[in-house]
């Protein structure tokens, strides 16, 4: 149980540091943000407690938005949104009832297309809510959409570059 | 009765979701220059010093691009300076104070954190209170404009960048002579859009942008960009698409400006306000 709480904390501070020291600094576009946080909700366990799933998602989006965004508020306000619907989510991808409590929803845990359907879905919604605050209006429509749907798409494929390279190391 | 209990779990997750969502939205739209202030920068002070260590490595990597602009930069300096000379009883006392001071001081400064990735960037720089930089100065290299100092600690000073769509620089058409708010869209990192150009204005293209000097925040005549495209949008005004001078993802050494009446022209205005 503590050693549990010590991992997650170790790679909480990772993903933080990872993202404002690594990721933020590529040449990308406007347009593309990987978002490689996102993993750490995304693959906490299937019967990972929702409060505690909630209590997470908020830590790591304030800790996020005093990193890596100056903006106190929007990745937490973001997060939680995915947080609250993974549950949900995940009920509709994974198989039925097989699934012992510890395990990740990981990608062969669920099968390459579900797991690519779970981060896609998850991160496309993720990704709505915080361009949609981030803008705080629908003047620029289509560069909305455009940013939305390309950083959903970097972010997925980071996440799945993740997943292949730490294969055998379980979360 | 267990199905009440069922249903009291899932309301105690929708709840705490709910509140944490209401503390994360409270927080994000009302994200004062107070709350920047006091909060954010204790914590950056930490920041400053992991980003002054990732910074310090990629200066190293990148020295001879580093080197290449200062020298293009000494150049155009020196020009500058033999210009000034030349022209020194034309312009006296405007370009200087009393006893041959200048009115605009330059404290060099280098970025340690920057973003362009965002909505709204900031860039984080290495000076502070103690160099004597204060909120609301001006941040320019010799591309151009980058920003506004918002708030400083001791040893750092985080600035407002261009690329903020909330922010907006007084800018002047140097062929047309029009003068109108420069802001960023928040789609390519370096274009901004002139807007409030009336239309029977001379707009042309390639015609250069410099900051028009109707402030104590910047100096007149720093070079900004150039037009690249013009439309009439919403009525009678240009909607005019400047290509910027400054590359936001190379910029590394800026300059802080310092106005020598600032803290006059800022009772001025605060008098102002009272009426």
């Amino acid at each position: 149980m503590n050693i549990n709480f010590l991992r997650l904390l170790f790679y909480f501070i990772l993903l933080i540091l990872l993202q404002d020291i690594v990721i933020d600094k590529l040449p990308l576009s406007t347009y593309i943000r990987p978002e490689i946080y996102t993993i750490f909700i995304l693959l906490l366990p299937f019967n990972y407690p929702a409060i505690a799933t909630l209590v997470w998602a908020f830590a790591l989006g304030l800790g996020i938005d005093i990193f890596s965004a100056d903006v106190i508020g929007l990745h937490t306000a973001a997060l939680l949104v995915l947080a609250y619907v993974r549950p949900r989510l995940l009920r509709r991808v994974s198989p039925k009832d097989d699934m012992d409590s510890i395990a990740i929803p990981s990608y062969h845990n669920l099968g390459l297309r579900s797991f690519i359907i779970y981060t896609i879905l998850s991160i496309a919604l993720y990704n709505t809510v915080l361009f949609i605050l981030d803008t705080f209006s629908f003047h620029n429509f289509l560069h909305l959409l455009i940013r939305i749907l390309f950083s959903t798409l970097a972010t997925t494929l980071f996440i799945l570059l993740i997943q292949f390279a730490f294969i055998s190391k379980r979360r | 009765m267990n199905n009440l209990l069922r249903f009291l779990v899932g309301v105690r997750v929708l709840l705490l979701f709910i509140i944490l969502e209401i503390i994360a939205l409270t927080l994000f739209t009302t994200n004062s220059y107070y709350q920047q202030s006091v909060v954010i920068n204790k914590l950056h002070a930490v920041r400053g010093i992991v980003h002054e260590q990732v910074s310090e490595l990629t200066q190293y990597l990148n020295l001879r691009e580093t080197n290449t602009t200062l020298a293009i930069e000494n150049t155009i300096l020196h020009n500058e300076l033999v210009h000034y000379r030349l022209e020194r009883h034309a312009t006296a006392g405007t370009v200087t104070g009393p006893a041959g001071t200048p009115l605009f001081n330059y404290i060099p400064a280098t970025i340690t954190d920057n973003s362009v990735n965002k909505q709204h960037n900031y860039i984080m720089l290495d000076v502070g209170a103690i160099h004597h930089v204060a909120p609301d100065m001006g941040v320019v290299t010799e591309y151009g404009v980058i920003g506004i100092v918002m708030a400083v600690t001791e040893h750092y000073a985080i600035v407002k960048s261009l690329l903020h769509t909330d922010w907006r620089c007084n800018v002047r058409l140097v062929q047309a002579g029009d003068f109108g708010p420069l802001q960023w869209d928040g789609v390519i990192y370096n274009e901004a859009v002139l807007h409030d150009i009336p239309q029977h204005s001379n707009v042309q293209l390639g015609d250069t942008v410099v900051t028009s000097g109707y402030s104590s925040i910047f100096p007149p005549n720093i070079p900004v960009g150039v037009v690249k495209s013009y439309e009439i949008k919403r009525g009678n005004f240009y909607e005019i698409r400047i290509r910027l001078f400054a590359d936001f993802k190379k910029i590394r050494y800026v300059n802080v400006v310092s106005f020598l009446y600032r803290d006059e022209v800022k009772a001025l205005n605060e008098l102002r306000d009272e009426y």
